[in-house]
């Protein structure tokens, strides 16, 4: 299996807080990888890391084989893209303008958007479903609507790598199955590496190709979701007895009760 | 958009040249709109010419340019510290520059502008730029902490705003009662006394600024959507605050070396500008420049003849504006 991200003893800190102590984790390329874990167990700050946002303690980050400190930030913006918990919108910004912005790492000084950027916007706003919003105010819009635009914008970064935090936090269940589902199709169509924090087990065994667990900053387990989500790694990792069953096809589990630890 | 930008512009673009012609015929020597004409091609009696190429006109174009630094500073800061608030009056840029300013008129002269030597002219724009540098080198400072807090760098900014302006009334203290009058003239932001030798040493500084600001506005723009995403979209973001900061404050520290400490005008211009043409630098920019330069000509036409012979300075006609717009806008981003 290739690997797109290797992260070698990685340590993160906030002051001399240490949230991650030398970690390592592999996210295989081409393929869902979805990170889990209980809050404060440094999923959201594994992912701030590899996307430059901490610098890390101590430990490299490899993407594609190369040393992410190494490389150029466009460099880099061209290969992944980025999307935050919770990332800002700048009132009265059009979607289409929003979507213009991911085309960022290739623009030049002098010059606006090419006909290759605005041919790689229009799909990104057709694949996303959003073309007949395209010249709405993104503020204007419901949050799963938003949530679309702002994978179109990450879409537009034409990058190999797409990395999302917790992109279903607010979203109704039609919603985030909506994400989700377009998420997958780009991973399956298009063969992108989509790695995703996310806080619904179901979610995350359903949509997974590689799940990883992480807790207190240390890997509990990695691997396909049938063969890692089991009622003692979820006990390892969550505190919890939890009641697994598979889906109807049988390719991956479902979390179906739980109960906290006596 | 592209079209409603255009429409915008022209008829701003329109506006503006009527605030223009309001502002060469009104005065204590009136002229009609022809008389104006005549003057231009040549026509005009001494009086005309005197009263249009010496009095009116290099005002105008000083205040234009005022209006058009102090509204891309504004939109700048705005941008960096992700506060719509923010402009260079308030967090105490404009006023380093102007205690600087008021250092070289205290130290260098006792009569006021016109008989200002030529050497105090030309380092008065100097002096308030190292003086809004280094105000900002401070403010910058204090509120760096592994990379620069908003919140912290407006909160720091206002504090030293406070501080600036108590060492120059202190400094005013000192000024003996004429001088004392006309620095606080100056402060108070005025274009009393504007010539075309102000116009000229401030004219390369902001069109080099602008068009720079305007020519880089990508980065802003995408400044805008937060730190997280405008790593991840390649920008070296502390870099990019800091190189756009100096800008801003260049921007300011020209204006207020020749007009003194005019506040709101940066507020005004782009927070009007967003409502019109969006959020996009490249064109938010141009707009609110326009804005703001309508807003400070018109402003100082009044100034100069509501109460006339008695001429107010202009930073306070637009405070009067100012002020309640600011309350607005504070009472509206709490819903």
């Amino acid at each position: 299996m290739e690997s797109a991200i290797v992260v070698e003893n990685l340590s993160v800190a906030y002051d001399d807080n240490v949230i991650i102590d030398q970690l390592n984790v592999t996210i295989p390329k081409e393929k869902i990888t979805m990170i889990i874990g209980t809050n404060g167990c440094g999923k959201s700050t594994l992912l701030k890391t590899i996307a430059r946002i901490l610098k890390p303690k101590q430990g490299e980050i490899k993407l594609n084989g190369e040393l992410i400190r190494s490389l150029a930030p466009k460099e880099i913006a061209q290969k992944m893209a980025v999307l935050p918990q919770s990332p800002i919108v700048p009132p009265g910004l059009l979607v289409h303008e929003l979507v213009s912005y991911g085309r960022f790492p290739y623009q030049r000084l002098f010059g606006g958007l090419a006909t290759c950027d605005l041919d790689m916007i229009e799909w990104a706003l057709s694949v996303t479903g959003m073309s007949e919003f395209s010249q709405r105010p993104v503020d204007q819009l419901s949050g799963g609507q938003r949530q679309r635009a702002w994978i179109a914008m990450a879409l537009a970064q034409e990058t190999e790598i797409l990395v999302l935090d917790e992109p279903t936090t607010y979203l109704d269940m039609a919603h985030q199955l909506e994400v989700l589902t377009l998420l997958q199709k780009l991973n399956r169509e298009q063969k992108r590496t989509i790695i995703i924090v996310l806080h619904e087990l179901n979610n995350a065994t359903k949509f997974a190709d590689h799940i990883i667990g992480l807790k207190a900053g240390q890997q509990v387990f990695a691997g396909k979701p049938l063969d890692v989500i089991t009622e003692e790694n979820l006990h390892k990792l969550y505190g919890i007895r939890a009641t697994l069953q598979r889906d109807e096809s049988g390719t991956y589990p479902i979390c179906v009760d739980f109960s906290l630890d006596k | 958009m592209k079209k409603k930008t255009t429409i915008v512009m022209i008829t701003l673009a329109i506006i503006l040249v009527g605030v223009i012609l309001l502002a060469l015929s009104w005065g204590t020597y009136q002229m009609n709109p022809f008389e104006i004409l005549q003057t231009f091609l040549g026509n005009g009696n001494k009086i005309q010419e005197t009263t249009i190429f010496q009095l009116r006109l290099p005002r105008i174009g000083v205040a234009l340019l005022v209006g058009f630094a102090l509204s891309t500073a504004g939109c700048i800061l705005q941008s960096i510290t992700k506060n719509e608030l923010a402009e260079p009056g308030i967090i105490g840029i404009n006023a380093g520059a102007a205690l600087a300013v008021v250092i070289v008129i205290a130290t260098s002269t006792s009569a006021y502008y016109s008989t200002l030597g030529a050497f105090a002219t030309y380092v008065m724009p100097i002096a308030g730029i190292a003086g809004a540098l280094l105000a900002a080198i401070v403010i910058y400072s204090l509120s760096y902490q592994k990379g620069i807090s908003p919140t912290r760098l407006i909160l720091i900014g206002i504090g030293m705003n406070a501080g600036l302006n108590a060492i120059i009334t202190l400094f005013q203290l000192t000024l003996s009662k004429g001088d004392y009058n006309q620095a606080l003239t100056w402060i108070s932001g005025s274009l009393w006394g504007s010539s075309w030798q102000f116009f000229w040493i401030i004219f390369p500084i902001v069109v080099i600024f602008i068009g720079w600001t305007i020519l880089e506005s990508r980065h802003l723009d995408v400044l805008d959507l937060g730190d997280e995403l405008a790593t991840g979209l390649g920008i070296k973001v502390e870099r990019t605050r800091r190189k756009f900061l100096i800008f801003a404050v260049v921007l300011a520290a020209a204006s207020t070396a020749v007009a003194g400490n005019i506040a709101f005008l940066g507020l005004l211009g782009p927070h009007l500008g967003r409502q019109l043409v969006g959020p996009v630098h490249q064109r938010l920019i141009p707009v609110a420049g326009l804005i703001s330069a309508t807003v400070i000509i018109l402003a100082d036409t009044l100034s100069r003849n509501i109460f006339s012979p008695i001429e107010i300075p202009v930073g306070i006609t637009i405070s009067i504006v100012g002020v309640p717009y600011f309350i607005y806008l504070m009472l509206k981003m709490k819903e």
